[in-house]
């Protein structure tokens, strides 16, 4: 069933890792993409309340160590919460704690945790929290770890692409999947550089 | 001029190539037939130098270079390409953007996007294959015999000199079949590229024209004939040509 949410609004957040604090009104859907070609410490809180809609889009590389928190508390009834992570951990530590708490005699509540990394040459820790103290709620979460798709890179190789480039787009592809073609407009995505 | 020496291979701790020899001279057209699982595929990716195959002893030489000390990307550099059984899609990944990237690295200088795209439609005329797969992601969405002719896309614009068919034909209806034949044999007619196909049916061969015929068996070659090979192995199998090889041999 897609509801259509007439109070709709969009962040779009690049490089900036300013804490973010929100409360979403009820009936609202908010939309949170967030992109960091290095991620740096970041505090985001979400408070939502009735029949609200979030989605936090969180994508970028990791080269230093770095603790990102997402703490998101549903307090109503019939909100969704979507939250995608997507990193490639270059080098050092990085740490994602994503908590989602879901309070007691609440009810018809939808949530998602999606969180994916590609670890290079680091080491990344998801923590996927889902508090919930009702059966009410419909809650999934998946934390994947691993590397680039050996299939993938000796195809685009064999296709003349050096490992290195091979290597880029993956990558790039892997980060970018996950936004909106306006979102990856203002990342450069489709930018042609020939002429 | 293309030459396999020697070569044994190992896969998953199996000998699946055992002394394989092999020569393919500039232009020529060479088939590969035999039973499944008996290695052709494996022979094709560890001529790109896929690294889940362990060469254990042997060469593989194209026109006086190794390439089993160069990296894939290399060995497709120096003008080999290989169009797999089951080509994979790569999803966020376009045809466009992989190969206006191959060629920018290649040549290092700028394309001309006007002539590149002019190139890639023109390709896609005469392979009669939707345009809109220009800008899509990798074989994402396509059917099996639409992944063939994106392949073929690909080859259009790298210009190979040695292209490696593994199973062409399985996937293709009677009328792509000719479509792709035709394609592929133009573009032999100007280039003068060598071909290798991979095939388990001798329909390919009535459009495509081959200068031999081999037959792989216990990690090598076991006979080498004509174009007529196809149709006795299409008749009598392939144990029954053997056994035919073998009462030769006796006369
Ligand atoms: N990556 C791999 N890991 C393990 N075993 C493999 C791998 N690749 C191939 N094999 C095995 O090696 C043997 C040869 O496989 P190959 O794909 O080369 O056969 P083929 O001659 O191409 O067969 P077909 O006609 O069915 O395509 C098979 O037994 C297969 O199971
Ligand atoms: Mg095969």
């Amino acid at each position: 069933m897609n509801k259509i949410y007439t109070d709709k609004q969009v962040f779009n957040i690049i490089d900036d890792n300013k804490d973010l604090t929100l409360s979403l009104n009820d009936g609202q859907m908010v939309v949170i993409n967030c992109f960091f070609y290095q991620i740096k410490d970041m505090n985001i809180n979400i408070e939502q309340s009735n029949n609200s809609y979030l989605v936090i889009n969180y994508a970028g590389y990791v080269h230093s160590d770095v603790n990102i928190n997402m703490d998101v508390n549903v307090l109503g009834n019939g909100n969704k919460t979507v939250i995608n992570v997507r990193t490639i951990d270059e080098k050092n530590h990085a740490n994602f704690n994503v908590s989602v708490q879901a309070n007691e005699h609440t009810i018809n509540n939808e949530i998602v945790e999606d969180l994916k990394a590609i670890n290079e040459d680091g080491t990344i820790t998801f923590m996927p929290i889902l508090k919930i103290d009702t059966n009410e709620v419909q809650a999934e979460h998946y934390a994947t770890i691993g590397g680039l798709d050996e299939k993938e890179l000796f195809y685009l190789e064999s296709k003349m692409l050096s490992t290195k480039t091979a290597k880029e787009i993956l990558k790039k592809s892997f980060i970018y999947n996950l936004f909106s073609d306006t979102f990856k407009s203002m990342l450069g995505e489709g930018k042609e550089e020939d002429e | 001029m293309f030459k396999i020496v020697n070569l044994t291979a190992k896969v998953d701790n199996r000998l699946i190539l055992d002394n394989f020899n092999l020569q393919i001279n500039d232009g020529e057209i060479h088939v590969i037939m035999g039973h499944n699982g008996v290695g052709k595929s494996t022979l094709c990716k560890i001529i790109m130098n896929d690294r889940n195959y362990e060469v254990l002893n042997g060469q593989v030489i194209f026109n006086g270079v190794n390439l089993h000390e160069l990296p894939t990307y290399e060995i497709a550099r120096q003008g080999i390409m290989l169009i797999s059984q089951n080509p994979i899609s790569i999803e966020g990944v376009t045809n466009a953007e992989v190969l206006r990237t191959a060629l920018r690295e290649m040549t290092n200088e700028k394309i001309n996007i006007f002539d590149f795209n002019k190139k890639m439609e023109d390709i896609c005329d005469q392979l009669k294959l939707s345009k809109d797969f220009i800008h899509k992601d990798i074989n994402v969405g396509a059917s099996g015999g639409e992944r063939k002719k994106i392949e073929l896309l690909h080859m259009g614009i790298l210009e190979p000199k040695l292209l490696l068919l593994d199973e062409l034909d399985s996937g293709l209806d009677v009328d792509a079949m000719r479509d792709v034949a035709n394609f592929i044999n133009e573009y032999h007619n100007k280039t003068k590229c060598s071909i290798l196909i991979i095939t388990h049916h001798p329909n390919i061969i009535n459009y495509i024209k081959p200068n031999f015929i081999h037959v792989l068996d216990q990690g090598h070659i076991i006979k080498t004939g004509d174009a007529h090979l196809a149709e006795e192995i299409e008749n009598h199998g392939f144990f029954g040509v053997n056994a035919m090889s073998e009462e030769g041999q006796d006369e």
